[in-house]
Order: C-alpha cells, then sequence, then structure tokens
C-alpha cells in the first residue's frame, strides 16, 4: 500500500500555494546560482567547457523551478480531524508527519515575506517531542484552523484537569 | 517543612571562585617560563626589583580580579532567591540578568541529589530538578546548592508534594529525614536490591568501552609491539618518538576511559520503591537518583561491540533529567547476562514486562534494496573523489583509488551492518525497536509516550511498498527500521489509540 492510498479525508493546497512554492524556490536559486555565476565569469576563463558546465547549471536550475513546485504541490495535502493531524508531503522522499491531537502542545501562527505577498500563512503546533507544520495556508484558513486546534487544546487541558 | 523563602547556601561563592582559580591556574600554566623569572627574581632582588619589571602588579591584577570575581559570585548569591510555595517553584534571580524562573511542582520529573568533593568538604549538597520540557529536556533546569540538612529536609518535602498531587499520598517515597546514603539505605529496606561488586563495575567498564578507543589502543599496542621486536626499543624511539608519544597517549586514552567509567559507576546500587526508581553511584561525586516511573519515556538495552561478541546488555532510561550533564549516565543496570537482564527488568520496570525483545521481528527484505539503491550516490561520489584525485591533484593510483574505495566499502559495511541490527515488535502496549551499526539498541516504548510519528518512503521503497521513519519522543526519537506501509499506518492508529 503507498501513503497515497490511505483512506484518509486529505485537504489539498489552494492554487495560489502552487506560486508561492514557485517564486520560493526562485528565490532560493536566485541566491544559489547568481553568485556562482558571477564568481565562475570573474574567476575563470570561460572556455567552452565552463560555459557548457554554466549553462547546464542554469538548465538544472529552470528544470528545477519548473517541475519541483508542481510535484510538490500535487503531493502536499493536510487532515485535520478529531483524532490527529496528518501532513504529508515531499518531492523524491515523501513524508508524512502524524500527530495525535492530545498530544498537542501549542499552536503559533506565521508568515515569512513572500507568503505575505501571497496572503497565506503556516500553522505550527508543537508537541513534547517537535512541531509539525502546515504550509501555505490561505489566512482565513490558517486562522480557522488554530482557532479549533486551540479550542481542542483547552478542552484536553479542561478534561485533564477534571480527570485528576 | 512548610512554604519558604531561602538562599542558596554561602559555600556557593567560593565554588564559583574555585572554577574562576582553575581557569586563572590554566592560563599561568601556559606562561611558566615567565613565572619562574618572576620567582627568581623574588629569590635575587626582593620585593623591590618584582616592582621594578612590574611582576608585583601581574599579581595585584590577578588579586583584583579575584576580588572582582568574589564580590560579583556575592552578589549573585545575595540576589537568588529560591521559593517553595505550595505547589510551585521559583528560582529569582535579581542580578543584572533579572529572571524568574517558576515550576509547578506537578511538572517536575526528577529532584537528583549530588555532591562533589568539594561540596563534601563543606558539608553541602547540590539538589538537581528536571521538568517534562522538550526545550530544556538536555539540561537540567534548576541546581541549587544547600546545607546538607536543608538540602534533605527539601527535597524529601518536594518529592512529597509531588506523590500528593500525583495521588499516591500512601506511598511517601524516602521518608526519613536521614544522609542521603542512609535514606537510600532505608528506603532501600525490604526491597530487592540489585548490588553491583567491583568486578561488575570493572567489567561493565570493559564491555561498554568505545570500538574506537579500543581499536586505536590495540592497533597502537600491536604495532609498537611488532617495531619493537623486529627493530629494537631504541630503533623504535628514534624513528617513531612522534608515534610512540601518540601510542602512549592512546593507551593512557583507553585506560582513562576505563577508570572514568569505574569512578562514575562506583558501589552502582539499583533498587524499586512503589512508583519510583532509585539509583546511586559514583565514586569522587556521589549521586543518587530518583526516577519516578511514569515519567520515563524509553526504555534502552544496550549492546556495545564488545557487549555483543560477550552476549552482555545494559540498560538505561530515556527519561528527562537523569543523563544531561557531561559524566552522568542514566543506566539503570550495569552489564548483565541476558538472565540477569530479564530479571532486573522484571524488578526495577515490571511496567515493560510486554516487551520481549527477543521475539523481535527482523525488517523487512525490501530493506536491502532500498540501501543498495541509496548506496549508488556514495559509488558516483567516491568514482568523482578518484577522478578528482587522479586528475586534478594528481595523487598515486593506488592512494587516488584506494581511498575512495575503502571509503565506499565503509559506508556500505555500515548499511550493512544496519540491516542487520535494525528489527521491530509491535505489541498493544507499544513498540520495541532494534538499530544500530556497531552497537545494537533495542529501544522500548508504550505508545502513549510517544508524540509524533513520521513515515518516509524513498522512491525505491515505493515500489516495495515499505517505509521507515521515526517516533519522537519527549526528549528523544527512535527510528523506525523498514516495515510494510500499512503496518506504520496500524503504528499511528495505536498512537492515536494511545492517547486515549
Amino acid at each position: 500500500m503507498d501513503i497515497d492510498e490511505k483512506n484518509i479525508n486529505y485537504v489539498k493546497l489552494e492554487k495560489n500555494a502552487k506560486r508561492c512554492m514557485r517564486i520560493s524556490a526562485m528565490a532560493v536559486l536566485a541566491t544559489v546560482c547568481l553568485p556562482i555565476t558571477v564568481l565562475a565569469l570573474i574567476l575563470f576563463d570561460m572556455n567552452a567547457v565552463g560555459t557548457t558546465i554554466l549553462v547546464l547549471v542554469w538548465a538544472l536550475a529552470i528544470a528545477y523551478v519548473i517541475a519541483v513546485p508542481h510535484v510538490r504541490y500535487e503531493r502536499y495535502r493536510y487532515c485535520i480531524d478529531e483524532e490527529a493531524i496528518r501532513v504529508r508531503q515531499g518531492f523524491i522522499w515523501i513524508t508524512e508527519q502524524i500527530v495525535p491531537i492530545e498530544r498537542l502542545h501549542k499552536i503559533r501562527i506565521s508568515q515569512g515575506p513572500v507568503d505575505r505577498i501571497f496572503k497565506i500563512s503556516r500553522v505550527c503546533v508543537t508537541t513534547a517531542g517537535g512541531d509539525v507544520t502546515i504550509k501555505f495556508l490561505k489566512d482565513e484558513k490558517a486562522a480557522e484552523i488554530a482557532e479549533a486546534l486551540k479550542k481542542k487544546i483547552n478542552d484536553i487541558a479542561a478534561m485533564e484537569r477534571e480527570s485528576r | 517543612m512548610g512554604n519558604i523563602k531561602t538562599r542558596c547556601h554561602f559555600s556557593i561563592i567560593f565554588e564559583s571562585l574555585w572554577k574562576f582559580w582553575l581557569v586563572i591556574i590554566l592560563i599561568l600554566l601556559n606562561e611558566l617560563d615567565a613565572i619562574i623569572d618572576i620567582v627568581q627574581e623574588l629569590g635575587t632582588g626582593g620585593i623591590k626589583s618584582l616592582i621594578e619589571t612590574g611582576g608585583l602588579w601581574g599579581l595585584a591584577a590577578i588579586l583584583l580580579l579575584t576580588l572582582v570575581v568574589f564580590f560579583i559570585q556575592f552578589l549573585r548569591w545575595r540576589k537568588t532567591w529560591v521559593i517553595l510555595d505550595d505547589n510551585l517553584l521559583v528560582v529569582e534571580k535579581n542580578t543584572l540578568n533579572k529572571s524568574k524562573n517558576t515550576i509547578a511542582i506537578e511538572n517536575i520529573s526528577a529532584v537528583n541529589m549530588e555532591r562533589n568533593l568539594f561540596e563534601r568538604l563543606v558539608g553541602t549538597y547540590r539538589i538537581k530538578l528536571d521538568t517534562n520540557s522538550m526545550t530544556t529536556a538536555n539540561e537540567t533546569d534548576v541546581s541549587i546548592v544547600f546545607r546538607e540538612d536543608f538540602a534533605i529536609a527539601f527535597r524529601k518535602t518536594l518529592i512529597e508534594r509531588m506523590n500528593a498531587l500525583k495521588g499516591n499520598i500512601e506511598e511517601p517515597a524516602l521518608s526519613k529525614e536521614r544522609q542521603p546514603d542512609e535514606l537510600f539505605k532505608a528506603g532501600a529496606e525490604g526491597k530487592k536490591v540489585f548490588h553491583s561488586t567491583p568486578k561488575d563495575m570493572i567489567m561493565h567498564a570493559l564491555y561498554t568501552l568505545p570500538l574506537f578507543s579500543l581499536i586505536i589502543a590495540v592497533g597502537g599496542i600491536g604495532g609498537a609491539a611488532w617495531y619493537v621486536s623486529n627493530f629494537g626499543f631504541i630503533s623504535f624511539i628514534r624513528d617513531f618518538l612522534g608515534g610512540f608519544i601518540a601510542v602512549a597517549f592512546m593507551v593512557i586514552g583507553a585506560i582513562y576511559n576505563l577508570i572514568k567509567k569505574f569512578i562514575t559507576y562506583y558501589d552502582f546500587t539499583a533498587y524499586r520503591d512503589g512508583k519510583d526508581l532509585h539509583i546511586r553511584c559514583g565514586l569522587i561525586k556521589l549521586r543518587s537518583y530518583t526516577i519516578p516511573v511514569d515519567k520515563i519515556n524509553a526504555i534502552e538495552i544496550e549492546q556495545p561491540l564488545i557487549s555483543r561478541i560477550f552476549k552482555k546488555y545494559n540498560v538505561k532510561v530515556v527519561t528527562v533529567g537523569v543523563g544531561d550533564e557531561d559524566g552522568e549516565s542514566s543506566n539503570i543496570t550495569m552489564s548483565l547476562s541476558k538472565e540477569q537482564l530479564k530479571e532486573q527488568l522484571e524488578e526495577l520496570v515490571p511496567e515493560y514486562g510486554w516487551a520481549d525483545f527477543e521475539s523481535i521481528q527482523k525488517e523487512e527484505r525490501g530493506g536491502v534494496t532500498v540501501r543498495l539503491v541509496k548506496s549508488i550516490k556514495w559509488h558516483i561520489f567516491a568514482i568523482l573523489v578518484a577522478l578528482l584525485l587522479v586528475l586534478v591533484v594528481e595523487l598515486p593510483l593506488w592512494a587516488a583509488v584506494g581511498i575512495p574505495i575503502f571509503a565506499d566499502a565503509y559506508i556500505n559495511l555500515l548499511y550493512v551492518l544496519s540491516h542487520k541490527a535494525s528489527g521491530y515488535l509491535v505489541m498493544d502496549e507499544g513498540l520495541v525497536i532494534s538499530g544500530g551499526y556497531f552497537q545494537k539498541t533495542y529501544m522500548i516504548c508504550t505508545y502513549k509516550k510517544m508524540q509524533v510519528l513520521n513515515i518516509t518512503q524513498h522512491p525505491a521503497s515505493r515500489r516495495l511498498d515499505i517505509c521507515d521513519g521515526a517516533v519522537m519522543l519527549l526528549n528523544s526519537a527512535m527510528g523506525l527500521p523498514y516495515i510494510k506501509t500499512n503496518l506504520a499506518f496500524e503504528i499511528s492508529d495505536k498512537i492515536i489509540g494511545g492517547t486515549k
């Protein structure tokens, strides 16, 4: 059974998440490929081999920007139900993180500069054993999820207090 | 003991001062020649010549610095308060960096007492508290020093309040106000106590000797012995003086490792009292741990390489508050045979009796294929490095090809060892997972202690319908071996069910 075939009602991301992923990928590549190109042009005499390598690097970079956000977008999904939060993501490696709702300690909403342009946020849930982040959520959706989870945490804390 | 507001014992000022002087001594040792000159100057020309050469100013500066450090430590001691207020413990520091550390007593996971040589001489104890917090899981949350009798009473009060909040008032842990050593013995009365003899401790130190240190020591001694027997000692010293010193250091290092373990585990004693585990050990620094069993996140059964050869096992607990600091260990047993291990586990942590680690299943055979696929990147990397070494660095062919091949072979050996050691056992109560390379480790954990499950699928494992991953605990993680994907989801269901 593939991770994909598990019978869970996953939610896929909104369309603008893919654009955000692409812009993020471009930003990362710009910070990596541009300095390499500039340094190569300054430090080395660009013969045929050097030029070919540089062209190949840029071709790979462009392929990365086109393909990776698409695959990541198609793979990314999450599910929040009464029992657990599940987040599935990945490009080559697919990972699925599963957190029982009752383990939640803290909820945090955050937004990076690119996220702000696309009006998306990320919800980070913290447990005693680490964090799990649901990324590329619309602002309203992130707020809605955070509020629902906050309520669940409070309910659990109240139940624990009663059971003592 | 009721609610209190107190300071640490004032000897803590001198304890910090002692550390400062150790640094000064180390610096001075670096300038040994200059010190010898100053002493000679003092002998020949007296104080006057010392003033002229500026040596006295150096001494005055050290004295002044000592006074400044003393004053800072005095202020720190004076402005630090330890407040025990009903079910809260507050450590308030009103120094330059003001802080107020408020801890709910119910969240305290460990109340440990220890004393070093200085504290033994002064008659104080250091109380170390740890809380169930991921952010401070690898450090001690509160470390305070009190006079012996006060420390004992303070610890007793804390444990009683912790027990009262846990609802087991009928089992006050270690109720008598006595010195921890007597207290430990008093608590052990009528209990089955596991006490280690000096032979057990030496054997434990040997069985758990790190592989690297063993290889270096054996290789170094063997090589040196071979050379000396063939070419003579004088020739060895003349040709390999550097090597001789290095071998000497390696042997000293290995012996130091043995002695350190022997000192750390000296008089290792463990017993179970109600809901707490009690451990005591140490020669120079006597350590006494109280570990509430409900705060144990997992049990680790370790088999370092030498232990694997001799079929020995030692057990550690994964819990917040024990094993956080250098030299501390979270062992609850020394190295034992399988039969002894079963007996001690049954007595010390019967809650984990369900974990029959002998029945562990080997990881899925597909794990070999996935590792083979993963190793391709290392083969490519080795070829590229070999090409680089031949074409650019111009190393001799045997070295340029041999080094990358050796590195690649070693990585692949690790893959093979990892597959050999990986196994799992899914029970209704929890999971048993084994793994490692040269050292084999079994981790046992109940579902309710598992916080997050990460399932990972490599493209190759996706084709084989298997996955690996990790289970995150409060202050540790258990790596999952390659298992069927549907089994991973069954485990996730059990973890979710474990919260109910």
